[in-house]
């Protein structure tokens, strides 16, 4: 009996732990290399904040580590000189910083870094520029150990750090009394084993910060105690764990955040915070006061995120999600991602066919997924984090306000997400500008987001109507459960690509996919089929004298009744990727013939003899191959609309005619 | 009262000027066929014997506008930029449209032929020209002297404001002040090309001047007559919203019908500008008479004083009187 009671009583205290914020503190999801307990004091009008850190870091290694390596992010807001001042020119997201301002720049330094044991190592900290060699660049710093940290130990520190935000004009700092802490505290670089990623030995991985990238980090468990005047309102990564007022009209909260790769925080006073809740993920949306009235877009578009991925990726593993709306004047700082943490971006009076609080809302909580539990470097494999999520923002905004008319949705002028990514890779000047595999800060002429945004979604859109959507489905669920909360790579996610079809439809695309990421991955060859030419010619019924069955017979041409048709239908491949294609030829009486074509000759010729006519014939006819940088040459007819081009000119002229008559108020 | 009746009489020329408004009208079809018929055959031969663009038919779509401007727009873009043109070259028709209009209202009884509607045109076209550019400057000016100490406070509340909604409602009042103020310009401008039709005056800086004193003394009549004005063609473009809005043009026919309501709706927008113009002139003239009446009246008195013949100048011209030229 007593040995029965403690069984239950065991039970009991199991079910508690499960449904309690400790347990969620304690049930390890990743192997929290890190730990951060951080007391921070916000000074809102010097903007600065004063922190205290006690770090450890566990080698995960084989190897006996001697130096570490952090990120010291802000002091890429700390002269014009920085790597991230280069490549940025002090202007990004629209918004060009005014340098003659002297409040704009931002840095942190590092006051104090003892071991454990009190061993000071301030003096051994030098900046490390592993990029590009920018002597200037601040953003990654080196600190060698008197004691290096064998395989499977751990290092404690004692960090005590300070940081002055930069007045926002990209991602991170304040706007008046608006504060978006992003990127603030020293952050460790990751080491990466023999073998981990495209590491040969063991190594720290710890990239400047750029214009164009700033994610790759260990999983960690973060305590962070952020103290700020009482009248803030405060959200962070995490859960809140507890507030306490001090005497001196601050409040102290006490943050927790497990298995995550960053910790980011905001604060304002004029916050407006609205609650709602998904299964168990409870919604935080932290609004200005005049978007308040735009709660439920944001709230309903991450709801739709959330039940999304818990259906087609994974569940989502933490037990909050908060979503900032910045203020106009921080607008820099919208659509940002940190784990369970994002900000979105809303303006006073928006329309609500134009879904940009939900775009923006819906991609930055799939960065959730991509980079945050997927945890890949977004320095050297963007387009594994951006191009991947916006791959599924297009799937989620199709899915909930449809294909055509997810972006903008007005009855008579919409455009669909899917259609947007796509166009903004088809559409480019130059779609050969660079192939997706680079990093983040080497893509030429501004290439960086048509390629790991743009063209990896419509290649990945791609490969679903290659494969099927079942099949694409199948891969990344796999990928999703085989690399959760670890840090794939590029062929990661290729072998599981290769495994999933083989298993799925045997050798129907080749012994493997890499023909595929050859072309459009690691090349910049664009894909083009073309609809050549539809021809029909009567066929003329024999004439003349003709052997039948030994006997010499006269044919004459009103003998034959049916009238026969030859028609060619012509294909040619513009482009140099090579695709299998479909091209479906579609004749007078209604007929329909889909052919398959392997794509690879520079042109293909489909002949039919039939009593009809062919009247149309399209290659890729469900216009799976998304990659195809033009898809109105896709599909020929012999009978064109020809109306359209009236209907477009009737409203041309209206349109002219209208701008005339306002102007003769000016006569 | 004045003012309704004005209003009154001034739609019934909708009725009777039906062949001025048409003639209105054309100058207004013409010019943009002339740039809309090239962009339909380059519309048409971009669109080739593609399938895509058929789409394009039965409403918008996104990827084949995208495309078929990205592969095929290049001269469907010249067009656009010929459209420019246009506009600057209406410009001048519609100085000349004007100049014609007023020279028709003039005469009640004067017919809009074709000749006549030419010749009042050109006589006014270069007085109305130099009005037109003076007015132009004028609102240029406004605008400037409106907009710099707004473009300051909106930076100064960027500076301050947290959000965007005080920017809206700080552009609010700048925005009322500036229609107002535009208006008040337009209905100025309305009156000095009267002043200049009825007097046959040569000096547009005079009847500016003119035309300024007579709407700031009839400041309500002059005002509350142009928003009454603005009724009409408010109601005219909110019925055609309601009725274009529903419709789906997926057909040659639909195609035809939908082109016929918006040239009658254009048609009826030159209606009441040609209604505005002569509710104005006339508004203009009854002041003018009454304003001819007591003077008559006070310089009868005084003539019988000091013995004057009584003349009638060149400004107390009044409705039905014969028409200069």
């Amino acid at each position: 009996m007593k040995k029965q009671g403690s069984f239950v009583g065991y039970v009991i205290i199991l079910i508690l732990f499960t449904t309690t914020g400790y347990n969620a503190f304690s049930l390890q999801k990743s192997p929290r290399i890190s730990n951060y307990i951080i007391k921070a004091d916000l000074d809102p009008d010097e903007k600065i904040i004063d922190g205290k850190m006690t770090f450890s870091w566990r080698n995960p290694s084989p190897d006996t580590v001697s130096v570490l390596q952090f990120h010291m992010y802000l002091n890429a807001f700390k002269n014009t000189e920085s790597t991230f001042w280069v490549e940025s020119g002090g202007q990004l997201r629209g918004k060009k910083v005014n340098e003659s301002d002297s409040k704009i720049w931002g840095w942190i330094d590092i006051l104090k870094m003892e071991t454990e044991d009190g061993r000071d190592l301030s003096s051994q900290i030098s900046y490390i520029h592993p990029d590009d060699n920018n002597e200037n660049d601040q953003t990654v710093i080196e600190v060698p150990l008197n004691n290096p940290v064998l395989p499977g130990k751990t290092i404690k520190l004692q960090i005590k750090f300070r940081s002055k935000l930069p007045k926002i004009f990209a991602r991170t700092g304040y706007s008046d009394y608006y504060f978006l802490v992003g990127q603030w505290f020293p952050k460790i670089g990751v080491y990466e084993t023999a073998g981990m990623r495209y590491a040969e030995k063991g190594q720290w991985n710890c990239h400047q910060f750029h214009g164009n990238s700033e994610f790759y980090a260990n999983f960690s468990n973060y305590e962070v105690d952020i103290t700020v005047p009482k009248r803030f309102i405060v959200g962070a990564t995490g859960w809140l764990e507890s507030k306490i007022e001090n005497d001196d009209e601050t409040v102290t909260l006490k943050y927790k955040a497990t298995d995550v790769v960053d910790f980011a925080w905001t604060a304002s006073p004029l916050f407006q915070v609205v609650e709602d809740q998904w299964k168990d993920v409870k919604i935080l949306v932290y609004l200005q006061p005049e978007h308040a009235y735009l709660a439920d877009r944001h709230t309903q578009s991450v709801k739709a995120a959330l039940a999304y991925f818990d259906e087609n990726l994974g569940k989502y593993p933490y037990s909050t999600i908060t979503i900032v709306d910045p203020p106009v004047k921080g607008a820099g700082s919208a659509g940002m991602e940190y784990p369970s943490f994002i900000t979105a971006g809303s303006f006073w009076g928006m329309p609500d066919e134009v879904r940009l609080i939900e775009d923006v809302t819906i991609h930055e909580f799939g960065h959730n997924y991509f980079m945050g539990i997927l945890a890949t470097n977004e320095f050297e494999e963007a387009w594994l984090d951006e191009g991947f999520n916006t791959y599924f923002e297009t799937r989620i905004m199709n899915h909930a306000y449809g294909v055509k008319t997810s972006l903008i949705g007005f009855r008579k002028f919409h455009i669909g997400d899917g259609e947007s990514q796509r166009f903004g890779y088809t559409g480019m000047n130059n779609p050969k500008i660079a192939e997706i595999f680079r990093y983040a800060w080497q893509y030429p002429h501004g290439g960086y987001g048509n390629m790991s945004y743009n063209k990896t979604a419509t290649m990945l859109m791609t490969l679903e109507g290659l494969v099927g959507s079942e099949t694409m489905d199948k891969i990344m669920k796999t990928y999703f459960e085989r690399w959760k909360f670890k840090h794939p790579c590029a062929t990661d996610f290729i072998d599981i690509v290769n495994e999933i079809v083989k298993k799925e439809h045997g050798e129907k695309f080749g012994k493997d996919m890499n023909w595929y990421f050859d072309q459009v991955l690691y090349g910049s060859d664009v894909c083009d089929y073309k609809l050549g030419s539809i021809r029909n010619k009567k066929v003329k019924p024999p004439r003349g004298i003709h052997e039948v069955n030994g006997k010499k017979m006269t044919f004459k041409s009103d003998e034959y009744d049916n009238e026969m048709f030859e028609s060619k239908v012509i294909v040619y491949r513009l482009g140099e990727v090579i695709m299998p294609v479909e091209v479906l030829v579609h004749f007078e009486n209604g007929d329909e013939i889909l052919e398959t074509w392997d794509g690879v000759s520079r042109t293909k010729e489909f002949s039919y003899e039939q009593p009809e006519e062919v009247v149309w014939a399209m290659v890729d006819p469900d216009e799976k191959i998304k990659l195809d940088i033009n898809m109105m040459n896709n599909g020929i007819t012999t009978e064109p609309v020809k109306v359209t081009s009236w209907k477009y000119a009737a409203k041309f002229l209206f349109f002219l005619q209208n701008i005339m008559q306002t102007l003769s108020l000016l006569t | 009262m004045k003012i309704l009746k004005v209003y009154a009489v001034g739609f019934t020329t909708i009725i009777k000027r039906f062949r001025l408004i048409s003639l209105a009208y054309l100058s207004l079809l013409i010019p943009a066929l002339m740039v809309a018929l090239p962009f339909h055959s380059y519309f048409q031969k971009a669109m080739s014997q593609y399938i895509s663009p058929g789409k394009l038919l039965s409403g918008f779509d996104y990827t084949a506008y995208s495309e078929l401007m990205n592969f095929r727009g290049d001269e469907i873009k010249a067009v656009f930029s010929q459209s420019f043109w246009l506009l600057i070259l209406y410009f001048f028709i519609s100085i000349f449209i004007t100049g014609a209009i007023l020279h028709v209202l003039q005469d009640k009884e004067r017919k809009a032929k074709f000749i006549t509607f030419l010749t009042g045109g050109s006589k006014y076209f270069w007085r109305f020209f130099r009005l037109s550019i003076i007015f132009l400057i004028i609102h240029a000016l406004v605008a400037l002297i409106l907009y710099i100490p707004f473009g300051i406070m909106v930076k100064n509340a960027f500076e301050h404001a947290a959000t965007e909604r005080s920017v809206f409602f700080l552009f609010l009042p700048f925005g009322i002040i500036h229609l107002f103020i535009a208006i008040y310009l337009w209905v100025v401008s309305n009156y000095t090309k009267f002043i200049i039709v009825h007097k046959g005056s040569r000096l547009v800086l005079k009847s500016i001047w003119e035309a300024l004193k007579f709407v700031s003394a009839k400041f309500l009549g002059t005002y509350g007559l142009i928003l009454l004005l603005f009724l009409f063609p408010l109601l005219l473009m909110m019925l055609y919203y309601k009725a274009s809005v529903n419709i789906e043009v997926t057909s040659g026919l639909l195609i035809f019908m939908v082109f016929l309501m918006q040239q009658i709706y254009l048609w009826l927008r030159e209606a009441t500008r040609v209604w505005a113009y002569s509710s104005q002139f006339d508004y203009y003239l009854i002041c003018n008479q009454k304003q001819i009446t007591e003077n008559k009246d006070q310089s009868k008195s005084s003539d019988t004083l000091t013995g004057k013949n009584d003349k009638t100048s060149e400004s107390e011209k009044v409705p039905g009187d014969k028409p200069e030229g």
